[in-house]
């Protein structure tokens, strides 16, 4: 299970439940500017996909667990189902920029991704960071993605989409689009080393300890913009997509 | 298709029913679903495979089963890739991405099993993944986390689950089931 740092009191869960009823009520557009005062939900991201069991939190207390199995953890400010247009207008905007961004720095092609320093990340096959971007001050910046993400393909390494990063470990990713740009964190068994909490780089020695880096058990949160039609929605969490559905959707692309 | 009880009880959480009546939001028939909010209205259906929709009874269910046979890992019976091979190939990352190939597999026991694929970015656990959580970890299955290959004996007959230990929360994961001898397969 989960290992929590510092567990909310069940009276503060009930009294921000309470102001859930007032905070999060979708009433109106202008409710969609003031993510500041919102409330945040985390919900452990569901192995067959549907609904979220949200609960009031910003998952800063889950740090680790201690279970083989590595979970992932969705935050959102926008656990109902509504969507402002003004969220809308932004999420469309995100993924508009982020293939036009593709085409035109021509990430498209495998070569041009690693050309621009995109490498594969540690112990990873579909992931290639750019750290420049990294550990740049950009957010959400679609000429500057801190991810590429190349699929395998019968006819090669294909990009399907972009992964963004926080800045800092543990802040949270702005949710520009609201419950549709919902961004996630991953929690693992086994703690990995990161450099600057961003950029994870090997595994701890049996002692424990990182070469470089310091040892993490927790990812920063990431938000993916998927390039092809995912099943899930173009900012959907899961990689997972079934292989043969994966050609089509490249074969659809055309390119 | 339209609401249509023919029974209603309350029952209580954990309480697990199986049967032919079963069909409460689900589109399985005969299937066998654990309770997993307690004190609920169940409202259950006339015959096997009926569904009820936009019923207001706030009961919820946790389908776990199929044919009165537990899934496993997302294998119900219907999924099992039945190979009379002595060496069977299951496959996984590269062109497979997240997913096994096949994920589920039904072998006679002495076959042998083998895992082809990049174990470091896709490390393997043995279990039953049950509500996100692994249990039942023996099995042929051995936990691997380096190399491009890793081969097991199906010795003893069952149903073993397992699952890559980085991506199991997205589904990442299948079943082998093991019988007795080769004779068994025919017809399975």
């Amino acid at each position: 299970m989960p290992r929590l740092r510092a567990g909310p009191g069940l009276l503060c869960t009930l009294v921000a439940a309470l102001a859930c009823l007032v905070s999060c009520s979708d009433s109106s557009e202008s409710e969609s500017n003031a993510e500041q005062d919102r409330l945040w939900f985390v919900a452990q991201f569901p192995i067959s996909g549907g609904k979220r069991d949200w609960k009031v939190g910003d998952g800063s207390h889950v740090i680790a667990q201690e279970r083989p199995g590595m979970l992932i953890y969705e935050v959102t400010q926008f656990p109902g189902k509504r969507v402002w247009p003004a969220h809308r207008r932004a999420a469309k905007e995100l993924l508009e920029g982020s293939l036009r961004a593709a085409k035109a720095h021509n990430w498209y092609d495998y070569k041009s991704g690693l050309a621009a320093g995109y490498t594969l990340q540690f112990n990873d096959e579909a992931h290639y960071v750019n750290r420049e971007f990294l550990f740049d001050d950009g957010l959400l910046d679609p000429n500057r993605p801190e991810f590429l993400m190349y699929y395998d393909t019968s006819v090669g390494k294909r990009l399907v989409g972009f992964m963004f990063y926080v800045q800092e470990a543990l802040a949270h990713g702005p949710q520009v689009g609201g419950r549709l740009t919902t961004w996630h964190f991953h929690v693992w068994s086994k703690p990995r080393c990161f450099v600057r909490g961003l950029h994870a780089v090997d595994v701890p020695n049996r002692h424990g300890d990182c070469k470089i880096g310091e040892p993490l058990s927790r990812s920063p949160e990431m938000l993916h913009v998927w390039l092809v039609n995912h099943p899930e929605g173009r900012f959907a969490t899961r990689m997972r997509i079934d292989p043969m559905l994966l050609e089509r959707l490249v074969d659809e692309r055309g390119y | 298709m339209l609401l249509r009880p023919c029974l209603t009880t309350v029952v209580d959480i954990g309480t697990e029913i199986a049967g032919t009546l079963i069909g409460v939001r689900t589109l399985w028939p005969a299937a066998r679903a654990r309770v997993v909010a307690s004190g609920l209205l169940l409202a259950l259906a006339c015959s096997p495979g009926e569904v009820i929709e936009g019923s207001t009874t706030p009961f919820e269910l946790s389908v776990v089963a199929e044919q009165g046979s537990p899934a496993l890992n997302g294998c119900t019976e219907n999924d099992y890739v039945v190979s009379s091979d002595s060496l069977t190939v299951i496959r996984f990352g590269h062109e497979w991405g997240h997913n096994y190939s096949p994920a589920c597999l039904r072998v006679a026991a002495g076959t042998r099993i083998r895992f082809e694929g990049p174990f470091l970015s896709h490390p393997i656990e043995p279990g039953r993944i049950v509500d996100s959580i692994p249990i039942d970890v023996e099995g042929p299955v051995q936990g691997v986390e380096a190399g491009d290959s890793a081969e097991f004996v199906a010795t003893t007959p069952g149903k073993f689950g397992y699952f890559c230990d980085l991506h199991v929360a997205e589904g990442m994961m299948g079943a082998i089931e093991v019988l007795g001898s080769s004779v068994a397969l025919v017809g399975r």
